[in-house]
């Protein structure tokens, strides 16, 4: 059902062809990819809001959440995934096997806000400043985490393979 | 039409060629200043200084830098302009005012503050190529979209317009040409189908004046009763919509990034638009027009007097945006009022300017793509191996989508009469998938990836001779030759490359002259100019980017062959011979030298 709620709340500005394919992809979520297992949440809101987007904190009593991918270790959400990666035209900017062009590379070590999947997931649904758009209104949280699933794995030696762990990102100068 | 509107236009040709006296042939305006990135308004980048000789140029030093602190693609002219530079940088877009009877002091800082988000929608790195000079202003466009106008004594901005929308993928890269009182601007944005447009905004205030797009019906690409295209294929009502599926022109691309050159004497703007959208060629079935074609517009009115399509459904990104270089020249012994096109497929066209008749051209790249082009008909006459197919994958297409030469611009010489032509020489392998447009995001449906072409150089530097249609001598290059062309009356050609060398060479042999290593590799446009003491002096801007350098710029991963449009894999190599950092060289001849 929450498929149904994000496809009718799209605003007139889209494009007849993008809600063909939403259609597509909630003919898609609906069929095949939930098929016998529970439909994953939108993370708590407030688990979210305590998601550090950079490396610091002001100290505090509660360490921050460790938000989970519900579809961890996953491969059918990575394949998803990357049908989406291309599907939303990911692939036009961060170029096919993420190794980036209008966007930053997604393949190698660098991670500018985060390679943790909660990190990767805000990004995705917020956007970021130096043009990445959003697409909180154009993805449900099924679809925006399969692409967390998909994305991580390009940076690691198994793309297209579900990844538990990333090393922490070795630079942030871009 | 009333018979004194008929006359209008006669009444102004006369006007402007006495009051301009600059014949499309190069200015003979030896001031020693540079108020447009191309020079002047025929686009020759010839220079009339000529204290700079083969005996001498070895002698060269540096006078001056200065450092943008940005790692961008450096690929913009300066401009001098009563004893000033002036210098655009990549995004964040500042304009810098430099003092030259100070050795290069900085006089100001304009800042437009272009919105952040603008960099995520610019297909090929964050470049911008350049300002001009006119009724005190220097004029250019920002990376988000707006022409501002400066005050270039004061640096106070005189007018902002917004002329796109940075939400739909539109940015602006191109450098404005003005004539007369009009600024002429337009759009980029071909990878995210954007429809391409060039407008004519107000001197005075930045208030539009005009604007034509590429792609639609007739009265919105201004195309009206004075409209004779040469060739057949050209002619017809509204092709602008009738050639494309249905209202797939409005998200059909033909955008105006590239270079604008004006005729006086026939009041013609020329201009070519660039690739349709999205890449994939099987979505499009049709012609696709006005996308990868020239035009030739009355720049008062803004309709459009000829056109002629290089690439008729453009199979390989193939843009028309390349230089139009307005010279008369002798052909078969007549003399023709000619431009001559460096295009992107790979061919030197040389038309008639004034009619659009195609005189000759021929192939100045190795080329798998294109057979040749058909004088009668005015199109490419096709590989049919070399068409890309969904879920197929199609090897060796030459040139690849950047191609034969993209948008560094060529010099002419008078004297010699040759164009001095910065290329490139690559191939590619493409495989086609099916795109899904969604505003702002790209709409290519393409996977490219790239290579060095036979013989596994990247660039060529090539003397080229537009009557006899061929080289006279080239360079071979490690990589794409990204910078511009200058040419000087003391036949010394200057161009730079991506590995870091500026280099002056014999513009009757390309003998090398001189070279100086740079701090990052070049991609700007070098210019010459007589400083207040009286001695030439030669700039140049190094700081490697642009869609050839964003491997470099973008720190892509050079591990996939897919990024930065494909381009990646051509360039692998290029970050073990250069970094990035925006840093502009002035050269001169030591001082006592006459």
């Amino acid at each position: 059902m929450k498929a149904l709620i994000w496809h009718s709340a799209k605003v007139k500005t889209v494009h007849p062809q993008l809600v063909a394919l939403l259609c597509c992809l909630t003919a898609m979520f609906t069929a095949s990819a939930f098929g016998g297992t529970a439909t994953p949440e939108s993370p708590d809101a407030k688990q979210l809001m305590e998601m550090n987007v950079g490396e610091t904190r002001i100290p505090r009593t509660s360490t921050p959440p460790n938000l989970r991918n519900p579809y961890q270790g996953d491969p059918k959400a990575v394949a998803q995934g990357q049908t989406l990666y291309s599907a939303m035209n990911c692939i036009g900017c961060h170029a096919p096997q993420g190794g980036g062009g209008m966007g930053p590379p997604l393949s190698d070590d660098v991670w500018i806000y985060g390679s943790e999947p909660a990190q990767v997931y805000l990004s995705i649904v917020q956007g970021r400043p130096n043009g990445m758009p959003s697409f909180a209104k154009a993805l449900p949280p099924e679809a925006i985490w399969q692409l967390v699933s998909y994305v991580r794995s390009l940076a690691s030696d198994s793309p297209g393979q579900p990844v538990k762990d990333l090393p922490k990102s070795k630079q942030t100068d871009k | 039409m009333s018979r004194i509107c008929r006359l209008l236009p006669v009444v102004i040709l006369a006007l402007s060629a006495t009051m301009l006296h600059a014949g499309p042939q190069p200015a003979q305006n030896i001031d020693g200043q540079w108020l447009m990135p191309a020079k002047d308004h025929a686009g020759t980048r010839y220079s009339e200084l000529n204290q700079i000789t083969a005996g001498n140029v070895k002698q060269l030093q540096v006078a001056w830098t200065f450092s943008t602190g940005l790692t961008a693609g450096h690929e913009a002219a300066p401009l001098v302009v009563n004893n000033t530079m002036y210098l655009v940088t990549p995004y964040p877009n500042y304009l810098y005012a430099l003092d030259l009877s100070k050795n290069g002091e900085l006089k100001w800082t304009y800042k437009p503050n272009p919105a952040r988000a603008s960099q995520g929608v610019a297909c090929c790195d964050v470049v911008n190529r350049g300002s001009v000079y006119a009724d005190g202003k220097i004029i250019y466009n920002t990376l988000d979209a707006h022409t501002v106008a400066v005050d270039a004594g004061t640096g106070k901005e005189m007018w902002k317009t917004r002329l796109g929308d940075i939400n739909i993928g539109e940015t602006m890269t191109m450098a404005p040409l003005v004539v007369r009182d009009k600024v002429l601007v337009g759009n980029s944005g071909g990878e995210m189908g954007v429809r391409g447009w060039i407008a004519a905004l107000d001197v005075k205030t930045g208030k539009q004046l005009w604007r034509a797009f590429s792609t639609g019906p007739d009265k919105e690409v201004m195309i009206g009763t004075d409209f004779k295209p040469f060739y057949k294929s050209d002619q017809g009502r509204d092709l602008g919509v009738t050639t494309w599926p249905p209202d797939q022109w409005k998200t059909g691309g033909g955008n105006v990034w590239g270079w604008i050159t004006y005729d006086p004497e026939a009041n013609l703007i020329y201009y070519g638009t660039a690739n349709p959208g999205p890449w994939n060629p099987e979505q499009r079935p049709g012609d696709n027009k006005w996308t990868s074609s020239v035009f030739a517009r009355n720049p008062d009115t803004g309709m459009a007097k000829w056109a002629l399509q290089y690439n008729p459904h453009d199979l390989h990104d193939y843009d028309g945006v390349n230089e139009h270089v307005l010279v008369d020249l002798y052909i078969k012994g007549k003399k023709r009022k000619a431009l001559i096109h460096p295009e992107r497929n790979g061919f030197m066209y040389v038309m008639d300017r004034l009619t659009g008749e195609l005189l000759s051209a021929e192939p100045f790249v190795y080329n798998t793509s294109i057979h040749h082009i058909d004088l009668q008909t005015g199109k490419p006459v096709l590989n049919p191996e070399k068409e890309p197919k969904e879920g197929v994958k199609v090897n060796d297409i030459c040139p690849a989508s950047p191609g034969g030469k993209d948008w560094q611009p060529s010099a002419y010489s008078p004297r010699t009469r040759l164009l001095y032509v910065p290329h490139n020489h690559l191939c590619m392998d493409v495989t086609a998938s099916k795109a899904s447009y969604i505003a702002g995001t790209p709409y290519l449906g393409m996977q490219v990836a790239m290579d060095k072409g036979p013989g596994k150089y990247g660039g060529l530097f090539t003397g080229w001779d537009p009557v006899a249609g061929k080289k006279v001598w080239d360079i071979k290059e490690r990589f794409p030759v990204w910078s511009g062309a200058l040419v000087t009356a003391a036949d010394i050609v200057f161009y730079g490359t991506m590995d870091r060398w500026f280099k002056a060479v014999d513009a009757k042999t390309g003998k090398e002259l001189w070279k100086f290593r740079t701090g990052s590799g070049i991609v700007g446009q070098p210019i010459t100019y007589r400083g207040p003491d009286g001695r030439q002096y030669v700039a140049i801007f190094g700081g490697v980017g642009g869609w050839a350098g964003a491997v470099v710029s973008g720190k892509l991963d050079t591990s996939i062959p897919f990024g930065a449009l494909g381009f990646v894999n051509a360039m692998k190599d290029l970050p073990d011979v250069t970094g990035p950092g925006g840093t502009l060289y002035v050269f001169a001849l030591p001082d006592r030298q006459p």
